[in-house]
């Protein structure tokens, strides 16, 4: 059978006339602008038409947006492979063998996380661009790139938005979870194939939304949108709000299709006590956004409906702290959504690196749990600034005890090292320096978690710092250590020992010496969101911002290393690490079933003792 | 290998489900509703915050109150009555009864959608914004409901669902239940608490 | 055993090293300049948790690089579990965390508390601020100054040393009273007084500071009113500059402002 249409099963061309469509992608972008333009016409000229609107207003955006999102959906083929089947119509949907498939509706675990992989890389390597424009102005205390700072706060919230709900959110989770959590638990299919099909489009929707956000206008908010400011701006506000609802929705999808596949679609034998590490850390993230991802989209649309009723809810007549507090009790459980998967590939890689059985598993899930649970504990102290003084004490305490669930990941990666036969390459190279640049993160953390500290660091580069070393150092180090990890399995070749582990060197130098010195300029009186500064910081500010763009010439560098390999590098054979993980001993090629038989797990796969055998659960005929 | 991974028209002959799939939905309907629960414990939070106990007196506790509750609530049972026709797999029946729960569930929509247009209290008081959204995520969640049933109709009528694969009825149950739980709590909590 | 040897080794240096640069750093001023009891009070709390956490991060960096150097292609060792180490760790860790929690966390809090108490603060100089898209407005009640500001008009905050001061803390806009909705949020920092405070509109909100050193912007570019909180595209611009000056020289500055305000 094959393993794309899981659900829907069966092959069979033969008697069956070929529909001809337009590429699914031309098709949705037409009916995408065909429903914009129809719907915005109708609110902004039929319904709500009133003397001297523009023909776009805030209404028509909103209603024309939902329509282009639908027409778009629909376009890439949710019309073939839902709406018409929902309905009693036979599916009809042509998946060619080629490169047209990731172009398209796929239910294929495999091609939807490779979708999510480009989609991801695409718009990090954009937002990444903006990241550079801002480092660009502050090299000088002056304006001199942007024209005016409402602009440079337009690319701040830009930049902040799109690395936090389409890289942060979604790289390691969207992206290499899709492809490789299925492969681990040994099946051929996620839980909700047509599910995970249509979560990925909802991604470039998102994306393109919140990049074309000035067409509507400037926003000024940066990715917090904190009201009343969010009122008060044109209305370039509206397409973030819009934007991030279409990426959380793919998130939530993706949350909910692997917490079902890692529950209901594991191999005969593999137990909960086998789970891999990977398993553990997407379940704990998946909980963690099936809770706070709704909680985020209620409130930012009833934000949205605040600006375009318009209603005052958030206003001086409101209640301002209401809508801070909405957004950080999903704000904070956002970064361990990031950070967790980071800290359970730690724990996936290095024992296999080190050939060395994992230490302290079972406190290695422990912290994974907690840090989930914790993470609805500490969000006010974001708000340190705003809040009672009697908030400040639990709400410090919970967030300097989450340092110790948080330590346990530490605990278990140090005591594998320990005594290992540690294979020094690029992945292992990455891995070492994602948690020694967490170490920084952390460490900042806890003076932040101190109110008398945060009340002088808050807004300031300092915490700029401190949560770039969170994301950029430990969750896009460890991306690019699976990327590099994995590149065997995703291409069937491998890459360049020297090239990578000079990538890795690069990166980590770039990084460290911009990010390092941020800390210093925040202590120093630099705070965010500004475009124009005070002469004494411009000496430091352009030192970080060489440093800046050599992060980002070094992060070039890695992904057109990566690209490169993945059609030209040297081939090799299923299991180059030697790993235990079922995703090693499946062939896995987009469009194929992996395992045909299932495997069947006997034992665990962290287990590198002489007398277990070279390969704990070889797919055994069942 | 064929060089196309195609969906064919045999593949809408849904087999039975096994078990474990049968669980493995019944999972994911559990997720759904956990996670669309916590937009109307915020909807509720926000409400104590911004307008504390406050409600006006030109509510009418009818419109855009009881009658939606009573409406969707009721409309739950002829979706398990046709659950049940379908284990005698008495299609015709089957299909009365959700066209029962559909109408039902119009009911409540339009008696949601009515006070959302014409409401006789300030919509804009800390109250009647809250309400207001009440209102409109209510019906969005009807809506929903009544496009689950709706196919799950329109499947009926084309003998794609037989006593073996009843999930559909299952899932509309699921779906329209939940809607009627919720917006009777959000009822409860926003106009008579 | 070799190995626990070296590492201890390394690790003793590093620890030393890092105290080293922990303790030259705190001589050059943490927060680089400090012209507030408040600010004092941030610089030791962040000087006591760096000094405690050298350590720990001596311990995971000298560990991250002697395994990898050390552990390289030789025969492994396995175990899963080590008892001894696994307790230290998780013990430790709580304790240290416990000791964060009760100093330096909540000892200054309480110490920012008491500041804060209004008994203790009878001979305050009050000072209301008022934030406005995008300028800082301060007065004096207590002296009859409304908006204090240097001869060219900008805005401009004098405070005399050695004082209690209040400020009184709020967002909305004195020249367009009519649009309730058209405050947003702002935030009161002046980085050399080591604290800030968020400004809500439609609250009121109150920051002591008790300040302990004469400088003034001129001298020291950290010595200014910024606002923090990012309040549209004029946040950049929402400085202004600080005085903290003798009681004689403060009380020559209120009449020269009575003088300016009166004409
Ligand atoms: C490629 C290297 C990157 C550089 C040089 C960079 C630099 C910056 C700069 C200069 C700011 C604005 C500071 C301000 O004026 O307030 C910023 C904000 C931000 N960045 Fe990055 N960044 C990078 C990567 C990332 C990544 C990978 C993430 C997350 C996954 C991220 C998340 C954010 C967020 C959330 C903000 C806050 C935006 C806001 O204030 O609304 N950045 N970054
Ligand atoms: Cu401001
Ligand atoms: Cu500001």
């Amino acid at each position: 059978m094959s393993a794309n249409a899981a659900g829907l099963s069966g092959v069979d061309t033969a008697n069956r006339q070929r529909r001809r469509i337009a590429p699914p992608v031309i098709r949705g972008l037409l009916w995408a602008a065909i429903g914009f333009l129809v719907f915005n016409t109708l609110v902004s000229q039929v319904i709500d038409r009133q003397p001297y609107d523009p023909f776009v207003t805030r209404v028509s955006a909103t209603v024309g947006w939902a329509a282009a999102v639908i027409g778009w959906l629909l376009g890439v083929g949710a019309w073939e492979v839902i709406v018409r089947p929902f309905f009693g119509h036979p599916v009809e949907w042509d998946i060619p063998n080629d490169w047209r498939r990731y172009f398209m509706f796929s239910t294929d675990h495999k091609v939807v996380g490779l979708q999510y992989i480009f989609t991801t890389t695409g718009s990090f390597l954009l937002a990444g661009l903006a990241a550079m424009m801002m480092r660009m102005e502050l090299m000088n205390a002056k304006l001199w790139v942007f024209t005016n700072p409402g602009a440079y706060l337009t690319t701040v919230g830009i930049h902040g938005t799109v690395m936090m709900f389409s890289v942060g959110t979604v790289a390691l989770v969207g992206g290499f979870a899709n492809y490789f959590i299925p492969l681990m638990m040994g099946s051929n299919s996620s839980a909700y194939p047509r599910m995970s099909g249509l979560s990925h489009w909802l991604l470039p929707a998102g994306i393109a939304t919140v990049f074309l956000s000035p067409l509507l206008g400037q926003w000024t908010t940066g990715w917090r949108a904190y009201a009343p400011l969010s009122g008060q701006d044109p209305s370039g506000i509206v397409f973030y709000y819009l934007g991030v609802f279409a990426m959380t929705t793919s998130s939530l999808l993706v949350a909910i299709n692997l917490t079902a596949t890692i529950i209901f679609n594991r191999a005969p034998g593999l137990t909960w006590n086998r789970l891999p590490m990977f398993g553990w850390g997407i379940l704990a993230v998946s909980l963690l956004t099936i809770i706070w991802v709704p909680e985020i989209q209620m409130t930012f649309i009833i934000s949205l409906l605040n600006l375009i009723v318009p209603f005052s809810l958030f206003e001086q007549t409101g209640s301002p702290l209401t809508y801070m507090e909405s957004f950080w009790l999903f704000g904070h459980p956002e970064v361990y959504i990031i950070v967790v998967p980071a800290f359970a590939l730690w724990q996936e890689i290095i024992p296999v690196m080190g050939q060395k059985t994992l230490f302290a598993r079972q406190w290695g899930v422990l912290g994974l749990v907690f840090v989930m649970l914790f993470s609805g504990l500490v969000w006010a102290h974001h708000m340190f600034t705003n809040m009672r003084n009697s908030e400040m004490l639990p709400f410090s305490f919970f967030t300097e005890m989450i340092s110790i669930p948080t330590g346990f990941s530490y605990l278990v990666v140090l005591g594998t090292l320990w005594g290992a036969r540690l294979k020094f390459s690029t992945p292992t190279l990455f891995v070492l320096m994602s948690m020694f640049n967490f170490l920084i993160g952390g460490i900042t953390g806890v003076l932040l978690a101190d109110p008398v500290i945060n009340l002088q660091t808050h807004d300031t580069f300092f915490v700029l710092s401190h949560f770039h070393y969170t994301v950029i150092g430990s969750m896009v180090f460890t991306w690019l250590a699976a990327a590099y990890y994995w590149l065997p399995k995703l291409s069937g070749r491998m890459y360049n020992e020297t090239l990578g582990k000079l990538g890795a060197i690069w990166v980590f130098i770039a990084f460290n010496s911009a990010f390092g010195q941020m800390f210093f300029v925040g202590l120093r009186g630099m705070n965010r969101w500004v475009a124009v500064y005070p002469q004494y910081l411009q000496n430091m500010n352009f030192s970080i911002s060489m440093f800046a763009f050599l992060l980002g010439l070094g992060f070039l560098f890695n992904f057109v290393h990566i690209t490169w390999m993945w059609n030209k590098g040297k081939p090799v054979g299923q299991n180059p690490w030697n790993g235990k993980t079922l995703e090693w001993f499946g062939t896995p090629k987009p469009g194929i079933a992996t395992f045909s038989p299932l495997p069947h797990v006997e034992t665990g796969f962290y287990d590198y003792s002489e007398n277990t055998p070279p390969t704990p659960s070889p797919p055994k005929r069942m | 290998m064929s060089s196309h991974n195609t969906y064919t028209k045999t593949s809408l002959r849904i087999g039975p489900l096994s078990e474990r799939d049968l669980r493995k939905n019944r999972f994911g309907m559990s997720l759904y509703c956990i996670s669309q629960a916590v937009p109307y414990f915020l909807l509720i939070n926000i409400r104590f915050v911004i307008a504390g106990n406050f409600v006006p007196v030109g509510l009418n506790l009818w419109l855009g109150g009881i009658i939606p509750t009573v409406a969707l609530l009721v409309g739950i049972i002829p979706l398990f009555t046709a659950r049940a026709a379908l284990q005698k797999d008495d299609i015709p029946r089957v299909r009365s009864h959700v066209m029962t729960a559909m109408l039902l569930g119009l009911i409540g929509l339009l008696s949601l959608l009515f006070p959302l247009w014409f409401h006789n209290f300030d919509a804009l008081s800390p109250f009647g914004e809250i309400d207001l959204i009440s209102l409109g995520v209510a019906s969005f969640y009807t809506i929903i409901a009544l496009i689950v049933a709706w196919g799950v109709y329109l499947r009926l009528g084309k003998g794609l669902i037989r006593k073996e694969t009843g999930w559909g009825i299952e899932a509309t149950i699921w779906v329209y239940a939940f809607n009627a739980i919720a917006w009777t709590a959000l009822f409860f909590t926003l106009d008579l608490l | 055993m070799i190995d626990i040897l070296l590492f201890a080794f390394f690790w003793l240096i590093a620890t030393l090293l890092g105290e080293w640069g922990v303790h030259a750093m705190e001589a050059r001023g943490l927060y680089y300049s400090a012209a507030t009891s408040q600010a004092l009070d941030g610089e030791k709390a962040v000087a006591f948790i760096l000094t405690m956490l050298v350590p720990v991060i001596a311990f995971v960096v000298v560990m991250l690089i002697y395994t990898a150097i050390r552990f390289r292609s030789r025969k492994s060792l396995q175990f899963r579990d080590n008892k001894v180490f696994i307790g230290i760790w998780v013990l430790f860790s709580i304790a240290l965390n416990i000791l964060f929690f009760v100093h330096p966390s909540a000892s200054a809090l309480e110490q920012m508390f008491n500041n804060e108490e209004a008994r203790l603060n009878r001979h305050d100089l009050i000072v209301n601020v008022t934030a406005r898209q995008w300028e800082w407005i301060f007065s004096y009640p207590q002296y009859g100054i409304q908006t204090a500001e240097d001869s060219n008009g900008n805005s401009t905050l004098y405070l005399p040393v050695n004082q209690n001061v209040r400020f009184v803390l709020r967002s909305y806009d004195p020249y367009h009273t009519y649009d309730p909705n058209g405050a947003v949020i702002h935030d009161f920092w002046i980085p050399a007084f080591g604290l800030k405070q968020d400004i809500i509109p439609g609250e009121t909100r109150l920051e002591y500071v008790h300040t302990n050193k004469i400088t003034s912007y001129d001298v020291d570019p950290m010595v200014r009113v910024q606002c923090a909180e990012v309040c549209g595209p004029g946040h950049p611009f929402m400085e202004a500059p600080v005085h903290v000056v003798s009681s004689s020289d403060f009380m020559k500055w209120v009449q020269a402002q009575r003088k300016l305000e009166a004409s």
